[in-house]
C-alpha cells in the first residue's frame, strides 16, 4: 500500500547540509498497522510527512496505492492528499468551527454536496463516540476527544491510508490506549492501512502489526512486532524493548545468579503457543538433573504471549548437555549463561 | 453660566452635529476602503512570505517596501502630496469626500500590517493539516487563515478605525470638515473653549462606542 524506496531528505541550511533521512526503504502492506519508532530528531516525524509531501523528498520513490507521490502535480497532488488521512500530536482542529464543522471541513475541500456531508459527519462522530459534542468547539474539549475529532476528520474521504504523527504523545495514558483502541478498530472494521510515528514502545506494542526502528535517519531494524519485540538486534531497539518488558536480566540479579551454584545457567525464551508445554518437568523426569529455577517472567504483546526464564541444571554434564539439546529441540531459544564445570 | 454654555451649544449644534456626521462618514468609508485593500494585501504579505504555502520572496519584498513607505509618510504630508491622485479618484482635491482617499491610501499598509500579524498568529499545525487534507491555496485563505484570525482581525479594525478618526481631525486642512476641523477653526482659533472641549468629549464617546463595539464582536468570534 505504501512503498518507500531509497528516500533521502537533506536540509541544507546557513549551517551547512542536515541529513534528516538517509535511503530509507520500507513496505507497508494492505490493512495492516505499521508502527516508526525513534527517539526525537531520529528523523521519523520527516519520514511520514514525506509520504503525503507535506516535505519534499530529496531523492527517493514514494508509491501510496500505486501511485508515485513525488511526481505528482500540484492538483493531482491535493486530489491524492484527499485520500491519505492524517492525525497530529496537537490535533490541530480549527478553533473557530465546532466539532461537527471540524469533520465537514475536509468533505467541504473535495466539493462535497451539503446533504451527503451531514450524513457523513453524524456517521463519523458516532463511530469515534463524540455524537453528543457535535456544537462544542475545540476549546471544550479534552485531549482525548480532541484527537478523535481528528480521526473523525481524517476519515472524513474515506481514506485508503491514515498517517498518525505521534497521534497520542500528547495524551495521558488511559487516553492513549482507548485512542490506540480506536485505531484498532478502525483498522479492522475499515480494512484500513495506518502507518504511524511514536516514541512510545506501548504504542507499537499495542496495535502495530510490524515495526521499523528509526535512527539517524536510517532504519536500523525492521519486521514483525513479535519478532523484534522478542529478538531485538540493536541496541537501541533493545532500548525500546526494555522500556515496557524486561527481556534483560537486571544486572544486579544477574551478578548473584553465575555467583550462586555451581550448575549450568540457562536461559530459556519462549513465544507463542509453547508457552504452555511443561518442560522443565521434563528435565527433571528424563535427563537425571535437579532444576532450579532462578528467575523468570512472562509477557504478552497483542494476542501472542512470550516470556524468559533462567534455571539452574544441576546434575552430570553429560545430562546437562542432553537436556539443553532436548529444549533446543522444542522451539526454545536457549541461551547458555554459564556453563557446568 | 451653564445656562449661557447651553445656549451656546444649541446655536451651534447644526454644526457639531454636521462634523460629528462628516466624522463618522469619512472613518465608515475609508475604513472600508481600507479593508477592501488592506486584508487582500495582508493575506498576500502572509502567504508569499518564507515557508508559507504560496512562497514567493520577491513579491513579498516589494509590497513590503510599498507598505513601509506609505506608513512613513506623515499624514498631513500624505493629503497634500496625494492631490492629484485625489482628483483623479473622486474628481475633486477638496471636501469630505475628497479626504476619504488619502485617510484610505494612509490607512490600507496599516491594515494589511496589522492583518499581516494576525494571520501570522494563526497556528501552523492547522494550515498544515489543511495542506494535509488537500486544501488548495484560496481555500486555506477562506476556510483556514482568516476565520481563525477572525477575533484578531475585529480587533485589528478596531485599531484601524479609532487611527482614522485621529487622522480625520486633519481634514480641515483640504476642506473635509468633521470634529477636528471644527475644534480648529471655533475652539482654537476663536478661543472658543466650550466648542472645543464637547468636540474632544464627542470624540472620546465616538472612540469609546467602536472599542467597545470591536471587544464585544472579537469576544463573539472568538471560541477558545
Amino acid at each position: 500500500m505504501i512503498q518507500i524506496r531509497d528516500l533521502t531528505k537533506i536540509y541544507r541550511g546557513a549551517a551547512g547540509e542536515v541529513v534528516a533521512l538517509d535511503s530509507v526503504s520500507l513496505r507497508v502492506r494492505k490493512g495492516e498497522i505499521y508502527g516508526i519508532i525513534g527517539f526525537s530528531g531520529a528523523g521519523k516525524s520527516t519520514l511520514i510527512r514525506c509520504v503525503n509531501m507535506l516535505e519534499r523528498p530529496t531523492e527517493g520513490s514514494i508509491i501510496v496505492n500505486g501511485q508515485e507521490m513525488t511526481t505528482l502535480y500540484e492538483s493531482q497532488l491535493r486530489t491524492m492528499r484527499q485520500k491519505i488521512g492524517m492525525i497530529f500530536q496537537h490535533f490541530n482542529l480549527l478553533s473557530s468551527r465546532t466539532v461537527f464543522e471540524n469533520v465537514a471541513f475536509p468533505l467541504e475541500i473535495s466539493g462535497v454536496a451539503k446533504a451527503e456531508i451531514n450524513k457523513k459527519v453524524t456517521n463519523l462522530l458516532e463511530l469515534v463516540g463524540l455524537a453528543d459534542k457535535a456544537q462544542s468547539y475545540p476549546s471544550q474539549l479534552s485531549g482525548g476527544q480532541k484527537q478523535r475529532v481528528g480521526i473523525a476528520r481524517a476519515l472524513a474521504n474515506d481514506p485508503i491510508v491514515l498517517l498518525c504523527d505521534e497521534a497520542t504523545s500528547a495524551l495521558d495514558p488511559a487516553t492513549t490506549s482507548s485512542i490506540l483502541e480506536l485505531l484498532k478498530d478502525i483498522n479492522r472494521k475499515l480494512d484500513l492501512t495506518i502507518l504511524m510515528i511514536t516514541h512510545e514502545m506501548k504504542v507499537i506494542s499495542e496495535i502495530c502489526d510490524s515495526v521499523a526502528v528509526i535512527e539517524g535517519g536510517k532504519i536500523i531494524e525492521e519486521g514483525l512486532v513479535i519478532d523484534v519485540f522478542t529478538q531485538p538486534k540493536h541496541s537501541t531497539t533493545r532500548r525500546f524493548v526494555q522500556t515496557i518488558i524486561n527481556t534483560d536480566v537486571p544486572d544486579k540479579i544477574r551478578e548473584r545468579l553465575l555467583e550462586k551454584g555451581q550448575g549450568q545457567i540457562i536461559r530459556l525464551s519462549f513465544i507463542g503457543d509453547n508457552t504452555a508445554e511443561p518442560v522443565v518437568s521434563s528435565l527433571v523426569k528424563h535427563f537425571d538433573v535437579d532444576v532450579n529455577i532462578l528467575y523468570g517472567n512472562i509477557d504478552q504483546i497483542q494476542d501472542t504471549p512470550f516470556g524468559m526464564l533462567i534455571i539452574e541444571c544441576i546434575g552430570a554434564k553429560a545430562n546437562c548437555d542432553k537436556a539443553v539439546a532436548y529444549l533446543r529441540k522444542q522451539g526454545l531459544r536457549i541461551e547458555v549463561l554459564r556453563s557446568a564445570e | 453660566m451653564p445656562n449661557d454654555v447651553f445656549t451656546h451649544l444649541a446655536t451651534l449644534s447644526p454644526e457639531l452635529i454636521k462634523a460629528t456626521w462628516e466624522t463618522l462618514y469619512m472613518t465608515v468609508v475609508s475604513v472600508l476602503f481600507a479593508s477592501l485593500l488592506g486584508i487582500p494585501l495582508g493575506v498576500i504579505l502572509v502567504v508569499t512570505d518564507k515557508g508559507h504555502i504560496k512562497e514567493s520572496l520577491k513579491l513579498n519584498q516589494i509590497l513590503g517596501s510599498i507598505v513601509n513607505v506609505l506608513r512613513s509618510f506623515p499624514f498631513l504630508i500624505l493629503m497634500l502630496a496625494l492631490g492629484p491622485f485625489t482628483r483623479l479618484v473622486v474628481g475633486t482635491t477638496i471636501g469630505t469626500t475628497a479626504t476619504i482617499v488619502p485617510l484610505t491610501i494612509a490607512a490600507a499598509p496599516f491594515v494589511a500590517r496589522l492583518v499581516e500579524t494576525s494571520l501570522k498568529e494563526v497556528n501552523w499545525g492547522v494550515v498544515e493539516a489543511s495542506l494535509a487534507m488537500g486544501a488548495s491555496t484560496w481555500q486555506i485563505i477562506r476556510k483556514v487563515l482568516l476565520p481563525e484570525a477572525m477575533p484578531s482581525i475585529i480587533l485589528g479594525t478596531t485599531i484601524t478605525t479609532i487611527t482614522i478618526i485621529g487622522y480625520s481631525t486633519m481634514a480641515g486642512v483640504i476642506g473635509g470638515g468633521g470634529l477636528g476641523d471644527l475644534a480648529v477653526r471655533y475652539g482654537h482659533m476663536r478661543f472658543d473653549y466650550v466648542v472645543m472641549v464637547t468636540t474632544v468629549i464627542i470624540l472620546v464617546v465616538i472612540v469609546q462606542v467602536i472599542q467597545s463595539l470591536g471587544n464585544l464582536f472579537a469576544a463573539k468570534f472568538n471560541k477558545n
